[in-house]
């Protein structure tokens, strides 16, 4: 599937029964470039393109559901997956540690203004019902947050998978 | 067709380098990372380790230099000023002279942090003054892209081999940007995935990383296993794999070659012929600092003999039973060299023995002679990456 293509519901190169859902990106200044960002990202996570190769999973992106008839200004997008059913929950764990990651990255190039959030939107009810997830609520993506839910901070990680990291722990600088 | 080997024909007489970078201390906001000043000695070691270190001491850059790597981190000076402080001009300056001097072997190492942009391209290293701003094009200050920076000074390097090894957060990034030289042989090894964040390590060890990469590069018991990139590769994939990195990713370390291969440790005498289990202790030899030993080494006779393919190994194989059977009449200075871990002394030999080596040398010198006369055997040219007997011996 590729840049900007529709991927909602059938025909999405998905085999078999599947269901869609919506990621969106919110709190900067960049929300098209982040959005196009974070696309990219996912589409070169190594674990995820093992998935689209098995056509589990199809990466697009389409108009948000935020968007109204009457707002103005630019066109707000969403990231929208469509995954098998059977490994739905499997895939969107996959699909959410990169989103973790990638938000704890665009937290470092931050404005002290902006707060970079991700949510992930999956049907309300039937097949996917309760896959949705959101960088604030969830946790994920806190600087020095461990996607466990668990506060990480700077010191006392776990040696092999613990919640500290080598990138920059910091938000931007000035 | 053999590996490279710094050890070996091919590397005699030309200079080799690994220019090992650890970045322990860090200003501002970011984490300091004690576990790379262990990453260093790590390093150090396994590259010059007796009996399978494909280096000297000598050849060895540490940035930053014996002595300067035992700061404290926070709470010191900032900046320049920081016990252990690294600076990116001073690790390109490093990187321009191997450059331009190191004809044989380029060992390239860093650990610290790393970054990328928003999309995931342009990895960037850390250094310890190194911040991000805010400016979207030009975000970084005081690091170097691995991209922009690191890669176009190593793709024009002499070396007949670069190795590049990243230990740093998306250093599966760089996979992105590997542009070797038509022709160049090349190999990066990166601890992790594209996209993928590690753990600091463990402040009294190492990172996780280079721990299980000392433990592969020094402890290759039984003379059939020498450490050749692509088996590296194997080996740490299977090390790491018990291990998550951060954010729960799987962690894989990823490499790009190119070229065929390279030895990066030789194998040791001895042992039981098994790598060390997933979980076995490094055993660390504590204050003793890199390259004390102050000595050019010689490789462990086993690795030797493992260098030397055809005729010319038998030759110095033969050579060698001759003289080791002298050991018992030709008392030798005692040595200041460690003998290898697992190595068997050498013990007296019968007078037969010593007979039957000197009627083997001779038929082969004789047989040697013949070959040459014929002119079935062209040496390799110099400066190139071939050993003679790949060039049709």
């Amino acid at each position: 599937m590729t840049d900007g293509s529709s991927v909602g519901g059938q025909g999405s190169g998905v085999a078999g029964g599947t269901v869609a859902v919506r990621i969106g990106v919110s709190g900067t200044h960049t929300r098209r470039d982040d959005l196009e960002a974070l696309h990219t990202w996912l589409q070169s996570a190594p674990d995820l393109e093992e998935v689209r190769e098995a056509d589990q999973l199809a990466v697009g992106r389409e108009v948000s559901a935020q968007q109204t008839e009457g707002m103005s200004g630019e066109l707000i997008q969403d990231i929208v997956l469509v995954v098998s059913v059977e490994v739905a929950r499997n895939v969107i764990d996959k699909v959410w540690r990169s989103v973790e990651t990638w938000v704890r990255n665009r937290r470092r190039f931050a404005d002290p203004e902006e707060t970079p959030r991700v949510t992930l939107d999956g049907p309300a009810t039937g097949p996917g019902a309760g896959l949705g997830r959101d960088t604030d609520r969830d946790g994920a993506g806190r600087p020095g947050g461990n996607g466990d839910g668990q506060p990480g901070g700077d010191t006392g990680g776990r040696p092999g998978g613990g919640g500290r990291t080598r990138g920059d722990d910091e938000a931007g600088e000035v | 067709m053999p590996p490279y080997s710094a050890r070996g024909e091919e590397g005699r007489g030309k200079r080799h380098r690994a220019v090992i970078v650890g970045v322990a201390p860090y200003t501002g906001g970011r984490n300091d990372l004690p576990a790379v000043r262990h990453n260093l000695r790590l390093v150090a070691e396994a590259l010059t380790a007796e009996g399978t270190g494909v280096l000297d001491p000598a050849d060895l850059v540490l940035i930053p230099g014996e002595g300067e790597g035992e700061g404290k981190g926070k709470g010191e000076s900032e900046g320049a000023g920081k016990t252990g402080a690294v600076d990116p001009l001073q690790v390109r300056a490093a990187l321009r002279a191997a450059r331009d001097e190191v004809d044989g072997l380029l060992i390239v190492y860093f650990a610290g942090h790393g970054i990328v942009r928003p999309d995931g391209s342009d990895l960037h290293l850390l250094f310890t003054s190194s911040r991000v701003t805010r400016d979207r094009q030009h975000p970084f200050v005081d690091t170097l892209s691995w991209r922009d920076d690191v890669m176009p000074e190593l793709s024009k390097a002499r070396a007949d081999w670069v190795v590049a090894i990243l230990d740093c957060c998306f250093a599966g990034n760089a996979l992105q940007a590997f542009n070797p030289a038509v022709g160049q042989n090349f190999a990066l090894l990166t601890a992790a995935e594209p996209g993928v964040e590690i753990p600091p390590g463990d402040p009294s060890a190492g990172t996780e990383f280079t721990v299980r990469l000392h433990r592969l590069l020094t402890r290759r018991a039984g003379a059939g296993q020498p450490a050749t990139f692509t088996r590296l590769v194997t080996e740490i994939r299977e090390a790491m794999a018990p291990l998550k990195a951060v954010d729960g990713h799987r962690w894989i370390p990823e490499e790009r070659r190119h070229g065929d291969d390279v030895l990066l440790a030789v194998p040791g005498g001895g042992g039981s012929g098994a790598l060390p289990a997933e979980g076995e202790r490094e055993p660390r030899p504590t204050g003793e600092p890199v390259g004390a030993q102050g000595v050019v080494r010689r490789p462990s006779v086993v690795g030797r003999r493992w260098l030397r393919p055809g005729l010319l190994g038998l030759v110095h194989r033969v050579r060698r039973r001759a003289s080791s059977s002298h050991q018992p009449v030709r008392r030798r200075a005692p040595s200041l060299h460690r003998p290898a871990p697992g190595s068997v002394p050498r013990g007296p030999r019968s007078r037969r023995a010593r007979m039957t080596a000197l009627g083997l040398l001779g038929a082969v010198v004789a047989a040697g002679v013949a070959v040459l006369m014929s002119g079935g055997c062209r040496a390799g040219r110099p400066g190139t990456a071939r050993p003679p007997w790949n060039s049709g011996c």
